[in-house]
């Protein structure tokens, strides 16, 4: 080979070398992992090959537990956070003045620690027996009872995960949103107001067509972001989200991995893998969906 | 068309505008009460990480400002925990992930862009299509690889696996190419070697989009939370993620909130001051394909 | 129906500290008559567009009123004017169908102006036919020619049989071909609709070759108002002498003393009732009639042969340009050799202007 065909080479290994380390060696090795039944970790053995692993893994409580978790949160928050950031964007790009205020304030969390503001959230929400917590009293107020949302039951814990989630993905929806309506070219709203179209008309005839590229990207990349959440779970409930019954997909992986049950590295595997087949089942129905509904 | 008379069309006007005067007022009423949500938790922390640990256990019904604001807590949060050392960690293992990133991306996204070698286009493909992996899938043999390295509890274990970003060398490739040839070809007239381009030309033209990747990756460093908690279970090493983690678990000997809060106030505080430094690069850079995590 | 603009002004509030409030339209007031096929003239940021928004509404005027027909519609919003609008980029919705897109605006009236599915569809297929492109109905706008974009966008302002068409530069984005061929389409329309047409461009010959009366505007300011002929061979201003003709005016630093022209040291026309001062003079290209012995000499730089004519290249000290261009027919021989050339000229093609504020002073031919 001439010094001159090497060159490229050369500036491409180290990333070849991390990628190949750190990325393609393991996506095979998950698979491999998977299929090796009764894997130790300590003598690195294994008993056989198969796929006992998975159907472990699906007949657990804990996965099965943490798969209905995601499911919710995912259920939930999608459609919550993007409807909620088509809002507040629609309302932005109405405004001049305090429009980048608003815009650098509605950013914040993007920014933030996920694991260190969900403490605060978790004290806002949290009952003890010092306080009822500053939520509680809030529905105090409105006559409604408290309730430990931390430490209590399923739909109350379920509701701040969801809350806090929403609060954590809205920055990049927002982000997203505010600058697809601004890129539409103002010019079809004028069009549009020449012709006397309504508001509604033109939002739903007109800007929303405009912007549904944009829209389908968010709700894609927002499915696939809720299937992966773990550390807005372990900032409200702590580490051991199976004992709070909150665990998640990605979270039992972990668990699995390492922890307190850890230490079953085919197991997180074949759980891995399973999250992986979910989330790209779902991402092509989404884009057929999109696609379809394009033509 | 018959068109309508003056009176009528005052009316129309008047009410045209009465509407448009209230559907403002409603938008910002619902803008501010967001702007509020958002904002409500970070006042929070700060509110209470000044309280005094006996005033806020004091308080059934939580005050919502306080009158004795007191420093106390912060010095609990730096001498009663490690919460020094893990800034510290944090700080190393963003300084050195994001440097060498930045070398790795740099230097491949130039040989993407500017060199030609054969199966480029076929390398490059692989490359792309290794940003549709997610995190979960590879950890776990990281994990294996990292502990089976010994590399456990150690900088090494941490950052080595956190530095490639396939979709920071495609966004750098991209800006590359944008760079006119002649640039490139006036170079090499000039007998400038490809290395010396890089540094001395390309570098400095596409800074704003290197900035942005630094800045993106800080970010993504700063509040790294599940790879640090898998390879290292000594103090010593926490990351603030996994140090916050450690403080609500068993930190302060007993249930400190404020001081705890003392503590996120001081994890939360850099980066904030880093965005509202870079606010527009760091938006602009999001908003062309940053997610979270 | 007639337009009719009463001292309308558009003034833009001033942008940042310093910035300075704009006046972009100054006190408007002129007459469209019905049915005729106005061009609004100016180099670009005249102010053209704002005039064009304020007659359709988007944009509320400072002072002053507009009147379609007899009916004040200053205050009325673009709806209730009757208005139809061809944007420069034709703001067709990409999502949308052609036959969707002409539909759309039929889709928006409501209460008793409302129509049946089979009445709108005709008026959509009506206006289709009017711009011929009945075949493409059921296309995406993105699956459409530049061309044919523009007349889908035309047949949208036209399906609701509007008082009033705007058309803001309707040609600019079409390539040179195509150029020519549409505003004779566009010509031909609007003759077989009557509707009042206001059309804006920076382009002298597309507003002179179609327009019934052209209107000059620079800096917000209205210079003048004809029938392209009148307008050209009677320009009010400089501005508007230089702005019209390809190719441009001859411009000269002239003095007139005792009723005769001077360029320099050559008295080059007499020109009666002007009294002694400096002039910016301008000769039209087509003004020259190559005279052996006449008042008019230049040294001759080239000659550029273009079939038909010939253009005759030469240098003046008192020209303000880089070069004097002459074009005479192509029978007259010329000597290309000769270092110099003598013309005469003709007085209707030379206009003198005040040589401060370039408004134009009349003179007899004697």
């Amino acid at each position: 080979m001439k010094h001159s065909d090497l060159k490229p080479w050369l500036y491409l290994l180290p990333a070849i070398l991390f990628l190949g380390c750190f990325m393609v060696y393991p996506l095979i090795d998950v698979f491999v992992y998977s299929l090796e039944e009764g894997y130790n970790f300590a003598s690195q053995t294994y008993f056989g090959v198969g796929t006992y692993n998975y159907s472990y893994v699906l007949h657990d409580p804990y996965f099965l537990q943490a798969v209905k978790n995601t499911l919710l949160l995912v259920v939930i928050t999608v459609p919550v956070s993007t409807g909620l950031a088509l809002l507040i964007s629609l309302g932005l790009s109405s405004i001049k003045p305090l429009r980048d205020l608003f815009q650098t304030i509605y950013f914040l969390p993007y920014v933030t620690n996920t694991l260190a503001v969900g403490l605060v959230f978790m004290i806002l929400f949290q009952k003890t027996e010092y306080t009822d917590g500053l939520v509680n009293l809030m529905i105090q107020w409105f006559g409604g009872p408290s309730v430990d949302f931390i430490d209590g039951p399923y739909w109350a814990k379920m509701t701040v995960l969801c809350f806090y989630t929403v609060w954590v993905v809205l920055p990049f929806k927002i982000l997203i949103l505010t600058s697809a309506l601004a890129s539409v070219n103002p010019d079809y709203y004028k069009a549009a107001r020449v012709d006397g179209t309504s508001r509604f008309r033109t939002f739903t005839r007109i800007t929303l067509p405009m912007i549904s590229p944009m829209i389908v990207y968010l709700v894609i990349t927002g499915f696939i972001g809720a299937f992966k959440a773990y550390s807005d779970a372990v900032a409200l409930f702590g580490t051991d989200l199976n004992a709070a019954g909150m665990n998640t997909i990605v979270g039992y992986v972990y668990d699995m991995l390492y922890g307190a049950s850890g230490g079953y590295p085919s197991y997180a595997s074949a759980a891995a893998i399973i999250l992986f087949a979910i989330v790209l089942t779902i991402t092509c129905v989404n884009l057929l969906v999109s696609r379809r509904q394009n033509q | 068309m018959n068109h309508p008379n003056q009176t009528d069309l005052e009316r129309i006007r008047q009410t045209e505008r009465r509407r448009a005067l209230v559907r403002k007022a409603l938008t910002y009423m619902a803008l501010a009460l967001w702007a509020l949500m958002v904002l409500f938790p970070f006042y929070w922390m700060l509110l209470t990480s000044v309280k005094s640990y006996g005033s806020y256990n004091a308080e059934r019904i939580p005050a919502l400002f306080t009158l004795s604001p007191t420093l106390e807590n912060y010095k609990a949060a730096f001498t009663a925990v490690p919460l020094g050392r893990y800034l510290l960690n944090t700080l190393v293992f963003t300084v050195l992930t994001t440097a060498i990133m930045a070398a790795v991306s740099i230097l491949a996204a130039y040989a993407f862009a500017r060199l030609e070698f054969k199966g480029k286009n076929l390398v490059f493909l692989l490359f792309l299509s290794l940003m549709m992996i997610p995190n979960e899938l590879v950890v776990i043999t990281n994990f294996a690889t990292i502990t089976g390295l010994d590399l456990r509890n150690t900088f090494a274990g941490l950052i080595l696996p956190s530095v490639t970003s396939v979709f920071y060398i495609y966004l750098l490739k991209e800006n590359f190419e944008q760079v006119p040839d002649e640039l490139y070809k006036a170079a090499r007239v000039d007998g400038t070697s490809d290395f010396k381009y890089l540094w001395k030309v390309l570098i400095p033209i596409c800074r704003p989009t290197i900035v942005t990747i630094i800045i993106l990756k800080i970010i993504e460093c700063w509040n790294s939370y599940v790879w640090p908690r898998l390879v290292t279970d000594n103090p010593d090493l926490f990351l603030v993620s996994n140090g916050i983690q450690e403080i609500r678990e068993n930190g302060f000997g007993r249930e400190n909130i404020p001081a705890m809060m003392a503590a996120v106030v001081v994890i939360s505080v850099p980066l904030i001051a880093l965005f509202l430094v870079f606010r527009k690069k760091i938006m602009e850079g999001v908003s062309r394909g940053g997610m979270k995590g | 129906m007639k337009i009719v603009l009463e001292h309308l002004t558009k003034k833009f509030p001033a942008r940042g500290k310093k910035g300075e409030e704009v006046t972009a339209v100054r006190d408007f007031t002129f007459e469209i008559p019905d049915g005729s096929l106005i061009g609004l003239l100016g180099p670009s940021g005249c102010g053209k567009s704002t005039a064009l928004n304020l007659l359709c509404g988007l944009e509320a005027p400072t002072e002053g009123k507009i009147y379609f027909g007899d009916t004040d519609v200053t205050d009325m919003p673009p709806e209730l004017r009757g208005v139809g609008m061809v944007f420069q980029n034709y703001a067709l919705y990409p999502h949308l169908t052609v036959r969707q897109n002409i539909l759309f605006p039929l889709e928006n009236l409501k209460g008793k102006q409302k129509l049946s599915k089979e009445e709108m569809n005709r008026q959509a297929e009506k206006a289709a036919g009017l711009v011929q492109i009945q075949g493409l109905m059921d296309r995406k706008p993105r699956e459409l020619s530049g061309g044919q974009q523009q007349r889908v966008a035309i047949a949208r302002a036209l399906v609701k049989t509007p008082n009033v068409l705007l058309l803001d530069e309707p040609l600019s984005n079409l390539d040179a071909r195509l150029r020519l061929q549409t505003r004779e389409e566009i010509r031909k329309i609007q003759q077989e609709t009557r509707v009042t047409t206001v059309f804006v461009t920076h382009d002298q010959e597309e507003a002179m070759s179609i327009s019934d009366q052209i209107v000059v505007m620079k800096d917000g300011i209205f210079m003048q108002m004809g029938r392209p002929q009148e307008v050209y061979d009677d320009p009010a201003s400089l501005f508007v002498a230089k702005f019209l003709g390809n190719p441009p005016i001859n411009v000269f630093k002239g003095e007139v003393q005792k009723e005769t022209l001077w360029l320099g040291d050559q008295p080059v026309l007499s020109v009666r009732g002007v009294p002694d001062q400096p002039v910016t003079v301008g000769i039209r290209p087509e003004g020259f009639i190559l005279t052996e012995n006449g008042p008019f000499a230049a040294s001759l730089s080239r000659v550029e042969v273009m079939g038909r004519d010939v253009s005759v290249i030469s240098a003046h000290p008192c020209s303000e340009n880089f070069s004097v261009r002459s074009i005479i027919t192509a029978e007259t021989p010329v000597d290309r050799d000769a270092g110099s050339v003598h013309f005469s000229l003709k007085p209707s093609k030379v206009f003198l202007f005040h040589r401060e504020t370039g408004a134009r002073i009349p003179f007899s031919i004697s």
